[in-house]
């Protein structure tokens, strides 16, 4: 399944977007909304991304990472740049009340989900930090080393150990126990 | 470099998360190439970075899907489209094309009607080209660093507003029409202007049926202001005749 959908975005079958959006419409909108913190802006850098993802199909190559990685950084990518634009410092200015509805746990919003902020809180503060800057802030490695006041070679090192960390809680234990608590959730 | 090391420098997780450079790309596509282990680590990492964005996803709006749909299907074909299969036999195409030759040359023997006929159908084909590069142009303007956005405010007793996305780099304005009210009576027509060292420029005519609201505008350089006046004629006045709505100085 995932080898077709690859295929046709490579030969840039405009109806493979109406399956991509289904399968991670919500994640990407999820991320980029974090991002931009205004939804107003997220809905307009979504249908951005998508447009890129269509036009730039023939480019995925997948000996170099899997279709979500590289979907995921369009997504990113587009709404990192959208707050750096004149639109956005605009549009902060004229509306602040949207800004603090998103943070990157978001369980106001989302009740049903896991509580990834308070996941992610069990992590080491230096983590977070380096995790907020370069995930959702699109910082470069050098940019994190004069942010947080760290060599360079630290911020690689850090950036390993905070993957390891994230990796212990959204692994492929994570995936299973999605699975598993739809599957509960089912039955109760 | 030994693979542990490049396993445990934090390379892989830069690059799952676009953040390596060039030359750390480089050398992580051959570790890749030249590693199993290199794969099935990196494949670790995307796949807790993938489980970390599905914990935090948000659906769209239910419109969303449709949205993107339709404005991919408008787009032009990303490579030179390939030369279509003719529905039509040959020898009926060929004398088709003989009638119409024969056709046109009666019709330009008519000489006024003819040219309202050629002009119409070039309108509307700019139209329809128009309206596919502005929505590329819009993109490409909101992207950008330069994109300076102003706003044209009714004056007194006219409600409304009209945004101005202007990016003197890449020499183009975008004109949001949205918010423009509708004209007060037929026989009325918006034109819009660049107050340059305070004497007003022409922009050309605003056009309100213009789709989603977007009109590309010609760049004005060293504009101060941006105005829209209501004038009596399609083609508009070398001056504004009645101004309606002003930006502030930019």
């Amino acid at each position: 399944m995932q080898d077709q959908l690859i295929s046709r975005l490579q030969q840039q079958d405009r109806l493979v977007i109406g399956d991509l959006y289904t399968a991670y419409g919500d994640a990407l909108f999820g991320v980029v909304l974090r991002i931009v913190q205004s939804r107003e802006l997220a809905e307009q850098v979504l249908q951005d991304t998508f447009l890129k993802v269509w036009r730039n199909g023939a480019s995925y190559d997948a000996s170099k990472g899997r279709l979500f990685t590289w979907l995921l950084n369009i997504a990113r990518n587009t709404a990192i740049d959208a707050t750096r634009t004149a639109y956005f410092q605009h549009y902060r200015k004229t509306d602040p009340l949207d800004n603090l509805a998103y943070s990157a746990g978001g369980d106001a919003l989302n009740p049903d989900h896991i509580g990834v902020q308070e996941v992610v809180n069990r992590l080491e503060e230096k983590y977070q930090v380096l995790i907020n800057l370069i995930y959702f802030k699109g910082y470069t490695q050098e940019e994190v080393a004069q942010e947080v006041g760290i060599p360079l070679g630290t911020v690689k090192t850090r950036l390993r150990y905070a993957m390891v960390e994230l990796r212990k809680i959204f692994g492929e234990n994570y995936t299973a126990l999605l699975v598993l608590s739809a599957v509960l959730g089912d039955l109760s | 470099m030994d693979l542990q090391s490049f396993i445990q420098s934090g390379l892989l997780e830069s690059y799952v998360l676009g953040q390596a450079t060039a030359e750390e790309r480089s050398l992580v596509e051959r570790m890749l190439i030249q590693h199993p282990e290199a794969r099935t680590e990196l494949a670790a990492i995307e796949q807790a970075v993938e489980g970390y964005t599905k914990a935090m996803g948000t659906p769209p709006p239910a419109w969303m899907k449709g949205r993107i749909l339709d404005q991919i299907a408008q787009l032009p074909e990303p490579s030179a489209p390939p030369v279509p299969k003719s529905a039509v036999p040959l020898r009926t195409f060929q004398l088709l094309a003989v009638l119409l030759l024969l056709l046109s040359a009666f019709l330009w023997n008519r000489n006024s009607q003819v040219l309202d006929e050629s002009t119409k159908q070039k309108v509307a084909l700019d139209n329809c080209t128009r309206s596919t590069q502005s929505k590329e142009k819009l993109f490409a303007m909101f992207q950008d660093t330069n994109t300076q956005i102003v706003r044209v405010k009714g004056l007194q007793g006219v409600t409304g507003n009209a945004m101005v996305y202007s990016n003197a780099k890449l020499q183009q304005v975008l004109l949001n029409t949205q918010s423009i009210p509708p004209v007060s009576r037929q026989g009325i027509y918006y034109q819009c202007w660049a107050i340059v060292g305070g004497i007003p420029t022409s922009m050309g005519m605003i056009h309100l049926e213009a789709t989603d609201g977007w009109q590309i505008l010609p760049y004005v350089e060293r504009a101060t202001n941006y105005a829209i006046s209501a004038e009596d004629s399609p083609e508009g006045n070398p001056a504004p005749t009645t101004v309606l709505m002003m930006s502030d100085a930019i």
